[in-house]
């Protein structure tokens, strides 16, 4: 499918700040299932494009004047591929490594016992039975989004999945920590996504999810917020161990008090697109 | 430590002076003790007015003291410092070739000669540094490998600090404050000088620079002034003439570094940064520090600048991996360890767990991620209860801990208050890395001042001595030395 | 040099400056209390007005007495304007910058720090007050003499000297603007000012023999402020400090912006006359010129030592 996405980020200031750095994951990532046309990103004085350890693409913008007002714009077009929601290894990023956990995907005994729900086991650390990795998945994808309802305002980008489990509610990102926290704690290496998804029925534009990564398979994407795996209504940003790796926009600003935040994001699907052209 | 007495520096394991402390000993022996006294009362004094000192948090923005300072010499031969040198040089080789693989090809990953999950499921194994090539493949520009002596032939290795380690400022204090006080041994001793570290430290950071860069900009990051070590890192930044800078005096802009000067931005190419990986920069670790530099990743892995060390290099100086260093010596190098590891139980191991668990009043037992002597079991030492609140801490978590046997350190005269008495001692050389790797001779003893005591720590109350390593390379002048020894 | 280390030598050197300055204000007040006339100001109140610390000092006393002013100016660790604060300060911006100073420097100031650190009221009733603040001003003296004895004449250098430039200009306007009140007070027609009180403030800003020099002659109060505020070759006066700035702007870099601000300044007390001055009110002039120090250290400081 062929998408293009506009995606303006703007940050107003009480009073001017003496000076700000950001750090961008606005770009798509190179990823199979994805290739980008044209991007661009413009914002506040200089804009320098690298690679972080994950493979995602940053931006780190710098502004070294006074300045009340951050507008950072994101204008470009993708063309995606539907992958049955799987990704091969080719990003070198070792699954092993997704087994950590961070702070904010420490599973508690709540969290462990919804991990055992899923594979059906009462174990203690739960187990799984040999195979059935892909339909305990399906399952936790399940249950993450029966047991925490949509609802945003609940949970701030610092909630917990132990926290998240306990209310709820939540937004995607909680539902995507949540399911990593589980997979994890059920042995299964689990990363955190950031990205759009296209969808004419949802107001979701910016969005999280969570992969799982099966031994023989790859990398096997649930979006329990959706109930679905990826599709290629998606695009990927950037990965992670939890969001504090793979957010959009993380920032540090010296001066200007608090800040009104205005995001908004349009993603059209452009006509003439041909599925499976790469 | 059992009840057999440990190996004396001095004296070995008998009465008679060792060869190294031969010309040592006669000018103690002939030395009146209250001279020796009115000498260590004069390095008080000197550290003091110097203010060489550490701080401990209090109030008035911490409290300064001093570390006690030994005016007994620790002394190795020639031979002895050969093998040492040889043994930590090939072992920080081993260290750099290691970081250098786990964060790119990881061969030894796929080999198994290092379990893959202890590297990757560690805290400080950093995915930051995943596909970062860094100039000339070092990650611990400087390295403090603590060693330990428990007879005439028998080094162990205690353990590794590839991250920031500290104590050099000591090392070339204490060789100052020695020359002051005791100028005639200098003159009748061949000792090989170490007042070069600071040159030697300056080339290894600018022989890293980014590509392209012909005359580098070094900076010593400091978090401040209240922190422990900031003596030291004032003093290195005066030895080596560069700048002392804070997070607050740099910034990035375009992907490359600036330090703000009376004159305006200036580039900066190479930072000695004495901040632990967390508070680099707070838009890619701990996002509440201030004491970092905002985007300094990004730069950093664009190649404009070059922070020493590297970022993640706590996942080769972490006490789990510690065990493996045989391994990964003979992995990299293809060579045998010329310095052995303390036999180390690894706790992660059921076996290991089940063996510690029985002889926990024997035994010494670390946390894998702790340091400076805190989170630590001296099973010989301890009490009962200390022993059986640990065991639960291991239950709890046994993959946090190793234990090693209690080594029976070597001890080496002091002076204390009752005289010259023996107290135990370990060695920190400090190793550079750039394009090559080198070490100045000796380093720092560490001596625990309390009578027993095996901890050697600033922090619990550990002193330092001078260490000498006697230059074997004939010297004319030294006619009048030999003369006294045969005595 | 890095801004900060040039903000941190700049204040070292304020700091030691204001710690001599509390000193000889303490030295008037000591000596002033001890005349027979008795004034419509309280003595102690003046050091205490001057420094801005009158409303912090009633909060921690009732009433007002020669040992607790002296106590809470010399001693107190709350107080911002104490000598120990000042020395405290002093040395705590030594210690950040302590690379970039010679050892003697270092150790001068070290010292002066260790030995007031813990003085107590009754250690230094027992050593004598006067004998103190005659300490404190001596150990100035070294700091000085280290700093232009032993530090090369580089960027560093010239901003300790600009630090002490900058408080001994704004110090000598307080002080004056402090006691001209109180000298004034007593004179009903042209007598001339109350004798002693000029002599004890001559003698505290070290300018009493250089009166007698300069003018040889009785002690006018033209002529006191001509010789505390314009005389170009009385190192505590106006003039003097201002010239001084000018001449370290210009050693730093002789391209400054600032440079013109200086230039303004010093050219202003270049062409004034007292007689002028006093007519319209020395006070007036006085205020003005703290204000006009004080938004000069703030574009010194903007233009070489901001760091963020």
């Amino acid at each position: 499918m062929r998408l293009h996405i506009r995606h303006e980020t703007r940050y107003r200031l009480d009073h001017p700040a003496r000076r700000s750095v950001q750090y961008l994951r606005l770009t798509p990532r190179l990823d199979r299932c994805q290739q980008v046309l044209r991007w661009t990103i413009t914002g506040p004085e200089t804009i320098a494009p690298w690679t972080d350890g994950f493979g995602n693409r940053v931006h780190v913008a710098s502004e070294g004047e006074a300045h009340d007002e951050l507008l950072f714009t994101v204008d470009g077009e993708i063309e995606t591929m539907d992958t049955c929601g799987i990704l091969p290894l080719d990003d070198g990023l070792p699954p092993m490594m997704f087994l950590r956990d961070t702070p904010r995907t420490r599973a508690d005994d709540a969290v462990i016992a919804l991990a055992g729900e899923a594979a059906g086991s009462a174990e203690k650390p739960p187990v799984i039975a040999p195979g059935d990795e892909v339909p305990t998945l399906h399952r936790l994808m399940g249950l993450v989004a029966d047991r925490v309802t949509y609802r945003a305002g609940h949970t701030d980008v610092g909630t917990t999945a132990a926290e998240v489990l306990q209310h709820g509610f939540g937004v995607c990102q909680d539902h995507a920590h949540l399911f990593i926290a589980c997979s994890r704690a059920l042995g299964i290496p689990a990363r955190y996504v950031s990205g759009y998804l296209w969808s004419d029925h949802t107001e979701m534009a910016s969005h999280a999810w969570a992969e799982s990564w099966v031994k023989g398979l790859g990398w096997v994407s649930f979006d329990p917020a959706n109930r679905q795996s990826a599709t290629d209504a998606y695009v990927r940003l950037a990965v992670g161990f939890d969001y504090a790796d793979a957010c959009p926009v993380t920032g540090v600003r010296a001066g200007g008090g608090d800040e009104a935040l205005d995001v908004s994001v349009t993603i059209a699907p452009l006509s003439g697109t041909q599925s499976g052209q790469q | 430590m059992g009840s057999k007495r440990a190996f004396d520096e001095m004296h070995g394991s008998g009465k008679s002076i060792r060869e190294p402390y031969s010309s040592y000993g006669a000018w103690l022996h002939s030395l009146d003790i209250s001279e020796l006294g009115r000498r260590h009362k004069a390095a008080d004094v000197i550290f003091r007015r110097m203010g060489i000192t550490f701080n401990v948090y209090g109030d008035e923005g911490g409290v300064e003291r001093l570390i006690p300072f030994d005016v007994v010499p620790r002394i190795l031969s020639a031979s002895e410092w050969r093998t040492l040198e040889r043994g930590v040089i090939q072992r920080v080789d081993a260290l750099n070739a290691f970081l250098n693989d786990v964060y790119n090809d990881q061969d030894i990953l796929k080999a198994g000669v290092v379990p893959a999950d202890m590297v990757l499921t560690n805290a400080a194994f950093r995915p930051q540094m995943l596909g970062l090539r860094v100039p000339q493949d070092v990650y611990a520009h400087v390295s403090g490998i603590d060693i330990v002596r428990v007879d005439e032939d028998t080094f162990y290795v205690l353990e590794d600090n590839a991250r920031t380690p500290s104590g050099v400022s000591y090392m070339l204090e204490n060789r100052q404050t020695m020359m002051r006080l005791f100028p005639e041994l200098f003159a009748s001793n061949a000792i090989a000088p170490v007042e070069h570290y600071p040159e030697l430290l300056l080339e290894t950071l600018r022989s890293v620079a980014p590509r392209g860069v012909d005359d580098p900009c070094v900076v010593l990051l400091t978090p401040g002034q209240y922190n422990s070590a900031f003596f030291e890192h004032a003093f290195l930044a005066q030895q080596m003439g560069i700048e002392l800078v804070e997070g607050q005096d740099l910034f990035v802009d375009g992907g490359k570094v600036y330090m703000r000067t009376t004159r305006g931005p200036r580039p900066v190419h190479v930072i000695y940064r004495r901040i632990d990986d967390d508070f680099l920069d707070p838009l890619a670790f701990h996002p509440d520090s201030m004491l970092g530099v905002p985007g300094l990743l990004a730069a950093y892995r664009l190649g404009n600048v070059t922070i020493c060390n590297a970022i993640g290099g706590g996942v080769a100086d972490d006490k789990a991996i510690y065990a493996y260093m045989p391994d990964i010596i003979r992995f990299y190098l293809g060579q045998e360890p010329i310095l052995n590891n303390v036999p180390t139980w690894n706790l992660r191991r059921p076996d290991d767990c089940a063996y510690v668990l029985e002889h926990l009043p024997e035994l010494v037992v670390k946390e894998v991620h702790g340091s400076g002597g805190y989170g630590m079991l001296v099973g010989p030492a301890a009490t009962k209860a200390e022993i059986e609140a640990f065991r639960e801490r291991i239950i709890a978590e046994p993959a946090r801990f190793i234990a090693q046997p209690t080594l029976s350190l070597s001890t080496c005269p002091t002076y204390v208050d009752q005289g010259i008495a023996p107290r135990h001692v370990d060695l920190r050389p400090f190793v550079l890395s750039g394009r090559e790797t080198r070490v100045v001779p000796g380093g720092l003893t560490r001596v625990a001042m309390r009578e027993g005591s095996l901890v050697v720590n600033s922090s619990q109350g550990g002193g330092t001595k001078d260490t000498w390593v006697l230059d074997d390379t004939p010297r004319s002048a030294q006619g009048g030395r030999h003369a006294r020894t045969r005595r | 040099m890095l801004a900060r280390a040039a903000d941190t030598l700049f204040w070292m050197a304020r700091y030691v400056e204001r710690a001599e300055q509390t000193a000889r204000v303490l030295e008037v007040s000591l000596r002033s209390a001890m005349l027979p006339h008795s004034q419509t100001v309280n003595e102690w109140e003046i050091p205490l007005a001057m420094t801005g610390t009158l409303a912090d000092y009633y909060r921690c006393y009732e009433d007002l007495s020669d040992g607790r002013v002296l106590s809470f100016m010399i001693l107190d660790r709350q107080n911002v304007a104490s000598i120990r604060t000042s020395l405290y300060s002093a040395r705590e911006n030594a210690r950040a910058a302590r690379h970039l100073l010679t050892s003697e420097l270092w150790e001068s100031l070290n010292q002066s720090w260790l030995t007031i650190a813990d003085l107590t009221w009754p250690d230094l009733t027992k050593k004598g007050v006067s004998e103190h603040l005659e300490w404190v001003r001596f150990r100035s003296h070294l700091f000085r003499g280290a700093l232009q004895g032993s530090m090369l004449r580089s960027e560093g250098f010239h901003f300790a000297r600009l630090g002490i430039a900058m408080e001994r200009a704004d110090n000598t306007a307080r002080l004056l603007r402090s006691r001209w009140d109180s000298l004034t007070a007593d004179q009903n027609s042209r007598l001339g000012p109350d004798y002693y009180r000029a002599t004890v403030l001559l003698e505290a800003l070290s300018a009493f023999k250089a009166y007698r020099e300069v003018y040889s002659a009785r002690l006018e109060l033209h002529k006191i402020a001509d010789l505390l505020l314009l005389r170009p070759d009385m190192p505590r006066s106006l003039a003097y400090s201002v010239r001084e700035i000018e001449n370290t702007v210009t050693d730093l870099d002789p391209g400054s912006a600032v440079l013109r601000e200086v230039r303004a300044l010093r050219h202003r007390l270049d062409t004034v006359q007292v007689a002028d001055l006093t007519r319209v009110g020395l006070t007036w002039f006085l205020d003005d010129m703290t204000t006009q120090l004080s938004a000069l250290s703030t574009s010194l400081q903007r233009q070489f030592m901001l760091v963020q």
